[in-house]
């Protein structure tokens, strides 16, 4: 169980959040700077966090830090970026077995010192990073992002997003383009690094079984932050009615057809509807009770997979199926009637019920593993301000027939995406 | 219960009770007191790789897929969706086919003994029909394009071509989209009738969980789920003669990356005995070999050869025993000459005691977090157990290691004329780009 949260705040726009629990046997560390999803940044964001982490003033290359962290007893860092609505986080994620069962103190010092390394003393040359790290991890993310069209079932929801949100930031991959990225240089690179650190909100979370008064200090002496203004982020804007709905299609070379449908929810996480508008997208498409998984798998036998997902700060659900190619159209009209039915209340108790036990069961759930629960615990950070479980988990369980109803009232199908199979020439 | 035999079975600090009923039916149970959620898993000795088999004095040949083809027609019901059943305790159901089992599972907070009843039921009685089966080919046919279209398909099942002449791992556990369609109700009923009989079966419970009496109500229930058989069937593996069936395979695919994997075929005698501690020192060795820590990383990485997908892993299981190292790269052959290079030098001088030293810092910190989840605990013990291993015997195996044991494991493990590469290169895509 989680035993306490306290928070706190290091200076002005940073703020740290202890979460203690003694069930776990490790202590996981996040370190979330928040920074806009904007095309001049987003590249940057994601070298940066693929940069960061391979070496430092003290650390020279990539061996002498994974050497630093195995004597560390296999401290793990994970550093990358994330996407939340209009935002992009930079996230750095370090788990450290519990000093008591290891029988040594100073390892969360040890592990301490070397983020800030990471951040106030990195590896450089002039005024740049080190050139050489920095070419190599270009080519890494360069390959990444050619890599994406790789993974057809996200590729085909990236296409779907993409069109769909064409004139919104949203539209933007949280690894930026080729071009983006080969136009940075090592002094770019440094500077920006100086600069989201300085200016922008930071969230330091802490999760695990450990003395909050000595980590709190641990944090504070080890960390260097400078003091100044740093940037509050506008929420984005999430109502849209399509007039029309948008097809887009790709050929690839496949032998399983793929689906997107996106669709405009014009329900906004703040709205005293959202918890309808969540329970409602498990009764269409949440696991294997859901209606999509009951009528188009189960009686139909027309996929393997089929699911729908929401999008919380775009307010956003996207429902993904893999088909035969000649199967797309009559999956679509089954989808497309299947939301018609559950927006006009036919749908029965049961199914409401289920839908609500599924979404309560999931959040109690999350406190079981550290990982889940710093996410669970940071989205509620960005969406509300405060972390309330129990308070969730009652609007959930309060959710009626009649809010199901309303909460779609205002639902569009805005894009639907098809991966075709492509003509073999010649 | 005064007759009740019961085995303890300890270690790294847990305990599980066994016991077997007398319906044959082996029960496992680890208490976690301190839990929230309940974990029970049943699982039978029938998985991808049982489609030859002999079976009360008959042999017996199953289409490809079978085993993964049964587990989907378990979920069917008449009356109602067993995936609801389960929601409506707020538990979650879920199954798996592997190559050597088939288990059924879900966890709840709340209601777990009518959750395990449900679960009992639902794999001890079946409603397949005709009609449940000309559907579900088509579900599964879906399924298995799904996994066609994933970049690492032709890798992968190149490599066990390549190894292996004879041994069914070659196989793919879903079948494919020709074997599934051979599947017909009769086949199904007969496998479901050889494998499903409690004496070939495990049931594993973990959480908050009284052993005694769970045991005993336990006893009672499967009173309606007497003995169909004693006998378990038995696999049979063909002869697989020592050396690989392929050196090397390549295959051409529009990807953005080519990709690579080698795998080195071993002896599975060589594990017949202290099988734990061999491959404990196995996978510290290629841990020191090929980790992220590695010289030979480092020379990869800055060479641009590997990405941070690389990985390596070893498996010994009946019949074979083998590793994988490779991933994504651009630049094959040169990556599989420093891969060969790496391992010959290693046979030839040892590993250093400081590297050793740290590796075991390592897994001694990794061991500790891997028991912050019941879950992964519940699920590596039910597979553990399932493959025929011990896991505390295999976690404690890395307390005694010593870097003797480590570099003759190099020595004696790797035959580095015995190996496969599966290789998938970039095709250069035809029109305008």
């Amino acid at each position: 169980m989680i035993n306490q949260t306290l928070q706190r705040t290091i200076i002005p726009g940073v703020n740290l959040h202890m979460v203690q629990s003694d069930k776990f046997k490790t202590v996981l560390f996040g370190i979330y700077i928040k920074r806009p999803l904007v095309e001049s940044e987003v590249a940057l964001n994601a070298l940066l966090s693929r940069v960061i982490d391979k070496a430092t003033a003290n650390l020279h290359s990539s061996r002498e830090m994974s050497q630093a962290l195995e004597m560390l007893y296999g401290t793990l860092i994970v550093s990358d970026v994330h996407k939340y609505g209009e935002k992009q986080m930079i996230q750095i994620k370090i788990q450290v077995p519990g000093e008591q069962h290891v029988g040594e103190t100073g390892l969360y010092r040890g592990v301490l010192a070397i983020i800030n390394d990471m951040i106030n003393h990195p590896k450089v040359e002039g005024d740049g990073f080190d050139p050489e790290m920095v070419e190599r991890e270009k080519e890494g993310l360069i390959s990444e992002i050619n890599l994406r069209k790789d993974h057809k079932d996200s590729w085909v929801m990236s296409c779907c997003i993409e069109n769909m949100c064409k004139d919104e930031h949203y539209h933007i991959h949280e690894f930026g383009t080729v071009e983006r990225v080969k136009a940075i240089t090592p002094e770019g690179l440094l500077k920006h690094l100086r600069k989201i650190w300085n200016e922008s909100e930071i969230d330091i979370c802490v999760i695990g079984d450990y003395d909050a008064e000595l980590m709190e200090s641990a944090i504070i002496d080890s960390l260097t932050f400078s003091s100044g203004d740093r940037t509050l982020l506008e929420r984005e804007q999430v109502v849209f009615f399509p007039k029309t709905v948008n097809y887009y299609e790709e050929a690839h070379d496949l032998t399983q057809g793929k689906l997107c449908m996106g669709y405009r929810i014009n329900v906004s996480y703040e709205s005293p509807l959202y918890a309808a508008a969540l329970v409602a997208s498990v009764i269409l498409g949440g696991g294997g009770s859901s209606k999509f998984f009951k009528v188009i798998r189960e009686r139909e036998g027309l996929c393997y997979s089929i699911y729908s997902r929401m999008e919380k700060y775009k307010s956003i659900m996207l429902v993904y199926a893999g088909v035969d190619f000649d199967k797309f159209s009559k999956t679509e009209s089954l989808v497309e009637a299947i939301i018609e039915e559950v927006k006009n209340g036919q749908f029965t108790d049961e199914e409401l019920e289920i839908a609500k036990k599924t979404v309560v069961s999931n959040i109690q759930s999350v406190s079981d593993y550290p990982n889940s629960y710093i996410n669970f615990y940071y989205n509620l950070i960005v969406s509300e301000g405060i972390v309330d479980e129990q308070a969730h988990i009652r609007k959930i369980e309060g959710v009626t027939r009649e809010q199901i109803v309303e909460a779609l009232g205002d639902i569009r199908l805005d894009t639907v995406a098809r991966l075709v199979k492509e003509d073999h020439h010649g | 219960m005064a007759n009740r035999k019961v085995n303890l079975i300890e270690g790294l600090g847990e305990k599980v009770y066994v016991t077997t009923l007398s319906n044959g039916l082996e029960v496992h149970i680890m208490p976690k007191p301190h839990f929230a959620k309940k974990y029970a898993f049943f699982a039978t000795q029938y998985g991808g790789i049982y489609n030859d088999y002999w079976f009360e004095g008959k042999r017996y040949e199953m289409p490809h897929g079978t085993a993964h083809f049964l587990e989907h027609q378990i979920f069917e019901d008449n009356e109602k969706s067993n995936f609801e059943k389960f929601e409506e305790l707020g538990a979650n159901l879920n199954a798996y086919t592997s190559f050597t089992s088939t288990v059924y599972h879900f966890d709840s907070i709340e209601h777990f003994d009518t959750g395990l009843k449900l679960l009992i039921d639902m794999v001890q009685k079946t409603d397949i029909t005709e009609a449940s089966v000309l559907k579900e080919i088509e579900v599964i046919d879906q399924e298995i394009r799904m996994y066609m279209d994933e970049p690492t398909w032709d890798l992968s099942t190149n490599l066990y071509r390549g190894l292996f002449h004879h041994h069914p791992i070659r196989n793919e556990i879903a079948g494919s989209t020709e074997s599934i369609r051979e599947i017909t109700k009769e086949k199904i009923m007969t496998c479901y009738d050889h494998f499903y009989s409690p004496s070939n079966m495990t049931l594993f419970l973990y959480g908050a969980i009284e052993v005694d009496s769970t045991f005993e109500w336990l006893e009672a229930y499967f009173d309606k789920y007497r003995f169909r058989h004693t006998e378990k069937p038995k696999l049979i593996i063909p002869e697989e003669p020592y050396p690989v069936n392929y050196r090397r395979l390549d295959s051409y695919k529009r990807i953005g990356k080519g990709m690579m994997l080698v795998g080195f075929k071993t002896d599975p005698r060589l594990f017949e005995e202290n099988k734990e501690d061999k491959i404990a020192a196995l996978k510290i060795a290629n841990d020191l070999m090929f980790g992220r820590s590695s010289e030979f990383f480092l020379m990869a990485y800055e060479k641009g050869l590997v990405a941070d997908g690389f990985d390596f892993d070893t498996q010994v299981g009946e019949g074979y025993a083998m590793s994988l190292v490779g991933n994504e790269t651009d630049h094959i052959d040169e990556l599989y000459e420093l891969i060969l290079s790496e391992i010959q030098k290693h046979k030839d001088q040892g590993f250093k005691a400081d590297d050793f030293m740290r590796m075991k810092r390592k897994i001694l910190g990794r061991s500790i977090s891997s028991f912050n989840s019941l879950q992964s605990i519940a699920g590596n013990y039910t597979q553990s157990v399932m493959r025929g291993n011990d896991l505390f015997k295999q976690m404690e195996a890395y307390k005694n290691l010593t870097i003797e044991a480590v570099n003759q494991a190099v020595i004696s493990f790797y035959d580095l004329e015995n190996h496969t590469l599966s290789a998938v290169h970039k095709q250069k895509s035809d029109a305008n780009e």
